[in-house]
Parts: structure tokens; C-alpha cells; sequence
């Protein structure tokens, strides 16, 4: 059945929209990195994304991998970035949790054995860099209400919450069975949420915030951009 | 299966403008109802389960091995009428042990039920794996945002003779974060991570028991691999 609009509710409609997509909260983010003399990356070599899943408690969420896959397919040049996916299935089962090697030095024991060595050479893979951290809501304040009724609706009140986002990035060198250093990101931000009849969410959208930190300081260590 | 109700309404003239708004509010209800629907289809329903796995890297070992497949275990359905989850794993997990098995021997073949004394070809073991339990904790029930999956099994090793010599049991584990809206698709990436993680500890922990005849007889106690 179709819905019928008139120009005026559709421009209420749009401009709310509007409003709620640009909306978003302050976000303070703080990049802690470590200084290189040469980029690493050389071409041809491959770099793979992987999540630390061994964490009981933390898991990366995948949207996060997937935003931070995106900034490194932009480097420049002719480096490969492989998903975890891909590396995963091309090892497997050698990065699932029960395997996966906690230590940089474990990798080289797992490069050990022929079979998998050339799995990983056939990928050209240089460098692993795992993912560990998450983003989590705290500190919720306020409260709202919301009614409907055949003569209309709405919801009055206000809602608030703190965003955190931290997450870190280790690269491994599988060259030389070795941890190069940690890249870590921390962003914090509070939303709100008032509504006079309709809520208007204003987000602090710290894992984006956190995706383009820790991604840019990625590339700047793996390729020089900056 | 989900029902269809028909609703009708009963046609009354109206004046333009009254008829207008009872469209909208025809619209509206319809609306409502699709999301009531989409709302109740996600607490229960049919969980999807990937039924690709690739192919593990791993050296084979000079074992000629039959494997056999009960109608319990290829065809194993899962059920839980308090849950109102329903899917069917059986013909995954032949697919899955299949490749590991392809994998870690240098010959698989299907065999006929050990146990129903038909003399087998010649072969160095048969092996017959078998599903005790098969469990799931919703985030509700954990008060974390995932879905976590253990699945029990035990392999029953065989001599080709048709004699039971060995019985090694383990537990696959796999957890999956929980999406907002995404129904129980979680639920099916947690089980595919627990049927990955019993390919892992098949490819080591029942290969190094395959390697040094580690079995324990069926009844004697020990503690279970996980």
C-alpha cells in the first residue's frame, strides 16, 4: 500500500535525517606510535590484518578490521593487503584461536614446517599486524519516554553516554620471526540523545575516530605516506 | 513456518481528506505489523551455517584409514523447542571431518559401520566420529555481547580387523560477537568457528594421538582435550 506524502512531511522527514547523519559527538582521540628510519614495506611483500581472538573477554569487532582494511588498501604502490578471512582459510586451521601463536618467535616455528612455509611464501606475506581492543558504552545517564496513540506519539527526555574506543596494532616481521612495536589508539567522545517528540541521537563516533588514527599511522610505517 | 493473517477492513465512504488520512493510517498499521514480524522472526528460526571449509595444509600421514559416518551424525539436526531453534549441522560436519581426514592421511575411504562385523578392506585404522553434544549460550545468557558455541565430540578408533582400540574425545569451542539486528546469523558463525576449532585440534592433538597410539579404551576416565 502506498504511502502518501505530502512536500511538507517529506521535507520534515529529510531534514531530520539530515540532522541525525551530520550530528555526532566531540571525539578526542590520542595515537601513541613508534618511529621508524625506512618504511617497511617493499614491494611486492604482503601485509595481513589479523584480529587476536584468544582474548577470553576483548574481541575486535569486524566492522573495525573492515574500516581499517580499507584505509590500508589505499596505500600507494604495489602492496597487498590480505584479509584476515583470506589468511585464515589459505592457513587453516593455523590462525584459528586453539593455533594461532601468541609470539612473534612461535611464528618462526610454525614457518618450520615446509607445507606451511610455502603456503605463506605463495602469499608473499611479510608482516602480520594484530588487532586486540574494542569499542564499549559506559556511563549511561538520562532517560526518555515514548508514547503512541491513535491521536499521535512522541518521546520526551534525554539520554547520555560515554564512548571508548582503544585498540592496538602489533606488527609481527615473519622475516625474522620478530614483534617490530605497538601502534595503539584511544578515543573517548560522549553522546546524547534529547527528544522533543522525536529523538535526535548526536554520536560520538569514537571507532571511526580510532579506525582513522590507528590506520594512518599504519600506513606511515608501512609505506612512508604520511 | 510462519503464518499469514488476512486482515480486512471493512470499505466506508469517507469524504477526500478523511480518506487520505485513514491510508496513512492503513499504511502505518501495516508498517507496525511488518515490524512486530520482523521483530518476533528474530528471536527463534532457522540459523544459516556456512558449509564451505578449506582444505587444511598439513603433511599426511602414511595411514590408510576408513572412515565411517553414522545416519545420527551425517544427518544430526539440531533442535530446541524452548530456544524455537532449529538447524541442521550434519552434513557440515561430514564435510568438515572429510577434508580433515583427506588431509591428515594419505588415503580416506568411506567404510561400512565397524561395529556391524563386515569384514573391510585393508586398511591401518577406521575411524568413526561421533557427536555427544552440541550447546549454545545466547548474550543473554552470558551477559556479554556474544553468542558462544561448544560442540562434544569423540572419535572411536578401530583396527581393521573390526576391534575397538581406542576412544579419544575432545571439545570444539566457538564464540561469535551478537549484531543488534542480525537474528541469530551470530549464532551460525559461532557454530562454523567451533566446527574450525575441532578441525585444529584434529590436525594436532588427534594426529600426535594417531602418531603414539595415545587412546584411552572406552569407560577409562582421562581428561578431555579441549
Amino acid at each position: 500500500m502506498p504511502v502518501i506524502l505530502t512536500s511538507r512531511s517529506a521535507s520534515r522527514i529529510t531534514g531530520f535525517l539530515l540532522i541525525a547523519l551530520l550530528a555526532s559527538g566531540c571525539v578526542t582521540t590520542r595515537v601513541e606510535q613508534f618511529v621508524i628510519d625506512a618504511p617497511l614495506i617493499a614491494a611486492g611483500e604482503s601485509v595481513v590484518l589479523l584480529s587476536n581472538r584468544q582474548d577470553a573477554v576483548v574481541e575486535t569487532e569486524d566492522s573495525f578490521l573492515d574500516c581499517l582494511y580499507g584505509r590500508l588498501k589505499g596505500m600507494k604502490g604495489s602492496v597487498q593487503i590480505i584479509s584476515e578471512d583470506q589468511f585464515k582459510d589459505e592457513l587453516f586451521p593455523w590462525f584459528e584461536s586453539r593455533l594461532a601463536p601468541t609470539r612473534a618467535e612461535s611464528v618462526g616455528i610454525l614457518l618450520e614446517q615446509p607445507h606451511i612455509k610455502s603456503k605463506a611464501d605463495a602469499l608473499g606475506v611479510r608482516y602480520l599486524v594484530w588487532i586486540h581492543g574494542e569499542s564499549d558504552a559506559t556511563n549511561k545517564q538520562g532517560s526518555m519516554s515514548c508514547s503512541f496513540s491513535p491521536a499521535g506519539g512522541g518521546c520526551f527526555g534525554m539520554l547520555s553516554w560515554d564512548n571508548n574506543s582503544s585498540y592496538e596494532a602489533t606488527i609481527w616481521d615473519l622475516k625474522d620471526s620478530k614483534s617490530l612495536g605497538i601502534i595503539s589508539s584511544q578515543s573517548t567522545g560522549t553522546s546524547v540523545m534529547p527528544a522533543l517528540i522525536v529523538p535526535i541521537p548526536i554520536i560520538a563516533r569514537t571507532k571511526g575516530a580510532s579506525c582513522r588514527g590507528l590506520g594512518d599511522q599504519l600506513v606511515t610505517v608501512l609505506s612512508g605516506e604520511s | 513456518m510462519h503464518s499469514i493473517t488476512v486482515l480486512k477492513f471493512n470499505r466506508i465512504y469517507r469524504p477526500a481528506k478523511h480518506r487520505l488520512a485513514r491510508k496513512d493510517w492503513a499504511a502505518g498499521r501495516l508498517i507496525l505489523l511488518t515490524g512486530v514480524l520482523i521483530g518476533l522472526s528474530a528471536c527463534g528460526g532457522t540459523v544459516a551455517i556456512r558449509d564451505y571449509f578449506p582444505d587444511p595444509v598439513v603433511a599426511p600421514l602414511p595411514y590408510q584409514v576408513g572412515v565411517y559416518y553414522s545416519p545420527e551424525f551425517s544427518s544430526y539436526r539440531y533442535h530446541n523447542e524452548e530456544d524455537k531453534v532449529n538447524f541442521e549441522l550434519g552434513s557440515k560436519q561430514v564435510r568438515l571431518f572429510d577434508k580433515v581426514f583427506a588431509a591428515m592421511f594419505t588415503s580416506r575411504t568411506a567404510v561400512s559401520d565397524p561395529d556391524s562385523g563386515q569384514a573391510q578392506q585393508q586398511l591401518d585404522l577406521i575411524l568413526v566420529p561421533v557427536l555427544d553434544e552440541y550447546a549454545f549460550l545466547s548474550p543473554a545468557e552470558t551477559a556479554t555481547n556474544f553468542y558462544t558455541v561448544s560442540i562434544k565430540y569423540h572419535i572411536r578408533v578401530y583396527s581393521a580387523d573390526n576391534q575397538i582400540i581406542g576412544y579419544w574425545p575432545f571439545v570444539a569451542y566457538g564464540k561469535n560477537r551478537s549484531g543488534s539486528m542480525s537474528g541469530l546469523e551470530p549464532l551460525g558463525d559461532a557454530t562454523v568457528t567451533a566446527l574450525r576449532d575441532a578441525a585444529a585440534a584434529l590436525v594436532t592433538q588427534f594426529r600426535r594421538a594417531v602418531e603414539t597410539e595415545d587412546w584411552r579404551l572406552p569407560g577409562e576416565s582421562k581428561q578431555e582435550t579441549s
